[in-house]
């Protein structure tokens, strides 16, 4: 690692306390320093085992865990219909709802995909791209949408792509045949983030399977969390 | 006026304060590793947070409040328990390095070892690291939380992490070792 990223400036990006123009550095960096990435990895490693090692911890009387797995996949079905129910009954689809004004200017969108709102006002430049899958194909085409989505008004625009499930190999470090491809996006646009979910990088920990994340993700506790928040704040939904 | 105003608010924060009880107890428990005092120390940090809900300014993040106070209970705790002098002696002292039993986390090897790395580490390493990691806080809200400056969070949050990638590592060898004899 080079001495002039301190590990205390190692852990500041980790934890996502850098600012902007820090972080890109940083990012620069690393493209550069393959021992500097590696303890990237490590450290965000490390950060999601002591996350993951008291999750299952619980008040007496709240219920165990299996309780609270019940109850987080209540509300992950609950908020999945919510976003189905806007899919099916939302503003483009639906003609008995007024489309918000802006949903028309969603320029680097190309045919085939169908964005979805679910506030009446929206920021057509605010976009959180959905990946639930390990196909390597909907990976493509997520990192397509991202380089397309970001070209135009690239100052103004920002993209989130949300993993979950099989989504996640998308940010796995030792899994992902993206990790240059995600690193260039990063470095280009500070504005792109790319969002894990807790919840799955726990059910792979409890199958014995080793999760180590792109240090250029953020772990999020919820996918399906975020996506709903994005939502609420009037961003644009596109399930890739 | 005052009490009318806090009269008309009191009510959602107070259900705030109460859903924060999870939170809390996950957090206690990281810093004692024992279900009892975790489970006591959240009750009376929880107790005192609605005893001066009139304290908390309403553009105050509850979150960051609450762990304060929970942050004092645990130091009074350890003052009654240790007579400690001085609050900065914690960031020498390791206080009982045992995680204590736990049903869901018994059967995960991996979550063990990290829990007994964590508990392994001087105090306020712990803290910080349990905060920043568990809660997800940053690093100026820690500093808040801990009454400490944002400098001291990150030097300790970078010799916590480091203490506990030696830990594990060193863990993960004897444990290779072990299963190269047991093959033997």
């Amino acid at each position: 690692m080079k001495d002039h990223y301190s590990r205390e400036r190692l852990n500041a990006f980790i934890d996502g306390e850098l600012t902007g123009d820090e972080r890109l550095e940083f990012l620069r960096q690393m493209e550069h320093d393959p021992e500097l990435k590696a303890e990237a990895c490590g450290l965000r490693s490390l950060k999601e085992m002591v996350k993951g090692s008291y999750q299952a911890v619980s008040p007496p009387g709240h219920g165990r865990s299996s309780g609270r797995d019940w109850n987080t996949l209540r509300q992950a079905i609950a908020a999945m219909l919510f976003l189905a129910c806007g899919l099916i009954g939302g503003w483009l689809a639906n003609e008995r709802y007024h489309r918000p004004p802006g949903f028309d200017r969603l320029v680097g969108l190309p045919e085939g995909y169908r964005p979805v709102a679910l506030t009446r006002q929206i920021d057509p430049d605010k976009l959180v791209l959905h990946v639930d899958t390990s196909d390597q194909a909907v990976f493509e085409r997520a990192l397509g949408l991202a380089e397309s989505l970001l070209a135009h008004d690239p100052q103004r625009r920002r993209v989130e792509i949300v993993v979950h499930s099989g989504g996640l190999d998308m940010l796995r470090a030792d899994v992902t045949p993206y990790s240059d491809r995600i690193n260039r996006l990063a470095q280009q646009h500070t504005n792109v983030a790319f969002v894990a979910c807790g919840n799955t990088v726990a059910r792979y920990q409890r199958e014995g399977k080793q999760v180590v994340l792109l240090p250029e993700a953020r772990l999020v506790a919820s996918a399906v969390g975020e996506i709903i928040h994005r939502l609420q704040q009037g961003w644009v939904y596109i399930k890739v | 006026m005052i009490d009318a105003m806090t009269l008309l608010w009191s009510n959602p924060t107070r259900k705030r304060i109460e859903g924060m009880r999870p939170k809390l107890y996950r957090m206690a428990y990281a810093w004692c590793h024992d279900a009892h005092l975790a489970d006591d120390l959240t009750q009376e940090a929880l107790t005192k947070a609605l005893g001066r809900i009139s304290q908390l300014r309403e553009s105050e993040a509850v979150g960051v409040w609450l762990f304060t106070i929970l942050n004092n209970c645990w130091r009074d705790h350890l003052r009654a328990r240790r007579a400690f002098s001085d609050v900065d002696e914690l960031d020498e002292v390791i206080f009982d390095p045992r995680p204590g039993p736990d049903g869901d986390c018994e059967r995960r090897q991996t979550c063990q070892q990290v829990r007994a790395a964590i508990a392994a580490l001087p105090l306020a390493q712990r803290q910080v690291i349990t905060l920043v990691d568990i809660e997800e806080m940053s690093y100026a809200d820690v500093a808040r939380i801990l009454d400490v400056p944002v400098g001291t969070v990150m030097s300790r949050l970078s010799r916590a992490r480091q203490a506990l990638k030696s830990r594990l590592l060193a863990q993960e060898s004897d444990a290779r070792r072990s299963q190269i004899r047991r093959i033997k």
